[in-house]
């Protein structure tokens, strides 16, 4: 399911998105991109089979909401009923969020109506071609009685609705437009008990402005009471960040940041330079925001089948990255609208430059559009940190480095060392 | 009007919500008494701890227990006539989700405060404020709901011990439940390795905040 922000889909709903459709070619599971409607412009409707085809869905579904309950924030009383429909409809056996105050509440209140189960932060990846699935501390975990089933999908037997935290996976990139199906539910009977939302739900009357100094801190306020509402995210630079009050992003800065696994964005400077960089952070939120990127749909080729035949992955589709299995190793390329060449990953300097602040020799994007940032500076220098910066997927700390890794994207994987053990396991 | 209030780590400003709304009474799952010890409770306030070794942490992913806490506070709920309940957001974050589901109330997450205001009727309207990612938005509906309060970002001060009431001790069975009633794990850990990410790495500020603003940050 895909949150967006004026009738743009968020960065991070995409990124879940993408593994969804790395996931779903890997073990064959069909991905449809759910969209609240009332969040989609009519104009950015008539687009959203080819946007959300291009970043990795197999089919949309609208979902409408009761006119009524329209609000400003999305919640699962707006949109309960016609997601339910949906699920009755297309019985899920992942369902995906990104993680984000609107996901903490629609994800739980959904996997205890589907009587499926909730993981908050985990994280999904297909392993030698069975779906496993992580929680939020990185455990692996099986599903019922049967950890060592053969059955590729085991571990959905139930339906699992997991958040997945922002910033940790690419963007997955296809080249065909989708259908777009409306779900309207079923008015079911308000007497029943089994009512989304029972008589006493509870409808918007307002919504107060919170500045962006206190939704992102930048540094800890001197004055943080207990009234004080937890920030969304927060910039740490030394201590310990993982803090589930903290809903989006926790921003580290440090080269000390990089191997750290309890931040998701993080910005390697020398440590001397923090003050710097939180100038410079804090100067480019006060700039007005720019007109996003938008996706090179041209070459897409448009949706043209019958409505009633049902999607699949397999569908003369062309992904890029959908033979990688984990989804972890897809470089995330800028989405241009100008048919620019890949940007080439450039070299890493050290911490020499003025303040201390590590800088990369980067190279420039040609229509300087992309998603977030310039590409990975993977460098030689071992004194400059291992950057995985923009485009990769965060890969987990420990795992070993496979070959594809280390001799560029589209090259079929090599099994590693590890991999070879775990597969002579009986 | 009583409110139940579900006592853990990080629940003072889940009492102080409660407290905000009416009489509230006090329920821990939890081994021991000392789970009180230290909280804001104001004076008289009932206080109530049921226990079975079958909700036992040690035993349960944080997920499968929270899941059997639903079922148990739902019953508890119900004994003690209380149509609010208001509990911490917690990390596992299903608790309140599945409560709602159980009672079958609504519920609001990402609570932060909330008030009753009268009616003319002489009914009462519950307003809660919660955030999100746009704002804080204000609901309003009628007071028989679960709400999700966020924790606080400070560690409140020693609270010194509230003589008051005992807390009351329940087993399952006084809520109408035995062990084999609550919900079946579903959940086991198959491996002792932890899978633990670096993070996304960018170049400079410009454009860490193009993916905030990207994100709904800005």
């Amino acid at each position: 399911m895909l949150e967006f922000l004026d009738s743009e889909p968020l960065c991070a709903s995409l990124e879940a998105l993408g593994q969804a459709r790395r996931l779903g070619s890997a073990v064959g599971m069909t991905v449809y991109a759910v969209a609240p409607m009332q969040s989609v412009s009519p104009q950015a409707r008539e687009r959203l089979g080819q946007v959300l085809g291009h970043f990795g869905a197999d089919s949309v579904v609208m979902l409408t909401a009761d006119s009524a309950l329209h609000e400003s924030e999305l919640r699962f009383a707006t949109y309960a009923r016609a997601l339910l429909q949906a699920c009755e409809e297309l019985p899920p056996k992942l369902f995906l969020f990104a993680d984000t105050p609107a996901a903490r509440d629609i994800a739980p209140r959904l996997a205890a109506r589907l009587g499926g189960i909730y993981l908050a932060a985990g994280e999904p990846v297909c392993e030698h071609g069975v779906l496993r699935l992580y929680d939020a501390a990185g455990q692996q975990l099986a599903i019922s009685d049967d950890p060592d089933s053969d059955d590729m999908l085991a571990a959905t037997m139930v339906p699992v609705v997991m958040t997945l935290p922002a910033g940790r996976y690419a963007l997955s990139r296809g080249s065909t437009a989708v259908p777009v199906r409306f779900m309207v539910p079923i008015d079911a009977d308000a007497s029943s008990e089994r009512t989304p939302v029972p008589g006493g739900g509870f409808t918007e009357e307002g919504h107060e402005p919170w500045p962006r100094s206190e939704r992102v801190w930048l540094r800890r306020p001197e004055h943080v009471s207990a009234e004080t509402v937890p920030p969304l995210a927060a910039v740490v630079t030394a201590l310990p960040s993982h803090d589930r009050r903290l809903v989006y992003t926790v921003i580290a800065l440090g080269l000390s940041s990089v191997e750290r696994s309890d931040v998701q964005l993080a910005v390697p400077v020398a440590e001397t330079a923090d003050g710097e960089l939180l100038a410079a952070v804090s100067a480019a939120m006060a700039k007005p925001r720019e007109k996003s990127a938008e996706p090179n749909l041209s070459g897409l080729q448009s949706f043209d089948r019958d409505d009633e035949e049902e999607p699949t992955p397999l569908a003369s589709r062309t992904w890029e990255g959908s033979d990688i299995a984990t989804g972890d190793t897809e470089p995330r390329l800028p989405v241009s609208t100008g048919g620019s060449a890949p940007l080439e990953h450039a070299t890493v300097t050290t911490a020499a430059s003025a303040g201390g602040v590590v800088t990369f020799a980067h190279a420039v994007a040609q229509d300087g559009e992309m998603w977030d940032g310039l590409p990975t500076p993977h460098g030689d220098d071992e004194a400059a940190p291992q950057a995985e910066l923009d485009g990769m997927d965060t890969e987990p700390i420990g795992e070993p480095v496979s070959s594809k890794d280390a001799e560029g994207e589209g090259k079929p994987s090599a099994p590693t060392e590890s991999t070879t053990e775990r597969e002579e396991r009986p | 009007m009583k409110v139940l209030v579900i006592i853990s780590p990080q629940c003072e400003r889940a009492i102080a919500v409660a407290a905000s709304l009416g009489e509230p009474v006090a329920l821990a799952i939890a081994a021991d008494d000392s789970v009180f010890a230290g909280q804001a409770l104001p004076e008289g306030v009932e206080r109530f701890r049921i226990w079975d070794e079958a909700l036992s942490p040690s035993k349960l992913h944080p997920v499968d227990r929270e899941s059997c806490m639903a079922v148990v506070i739902a019953q508890a709920a119900r004994r003690l006539g209380t149509p609010v309940v208001v509990l911490t957001e917690s990390q596992t974050g299903l608790l309140g989700a599945a409560l709602a589901e159980q009672l079958n109330l609504a519920h609001v997450s990402e609570v932060v405060s909330a008030k009753l205001q009268p009616t003319a009727d002489d009914e009462s309207l519950l307003h809660v404020r919660r955030r999100g990612l746009r704002g804080i938005q204000v609901l309003c509906g009628s007071p028989q709901a679960v709400l999700s309060v966020l924790p606080p970002l400070t560690e409140s001060p020693a609270v010194p011990e509230v003589t008051g009431n005992a807390v009351v001790e329940w087993s399952l069975a006084e809520v109408s439940l035995v062990a084999g009633e609550l919900p079946a794990p579903q959940l086991q850990v198959s491996a002792q390795s932890v899978r633990r990410h670096r993070p996304r790495l960018f170049i400079g500020a410009e454009a860490l905040v193009e993916r905030l603003r990207r994100d709904g940050l800005d």
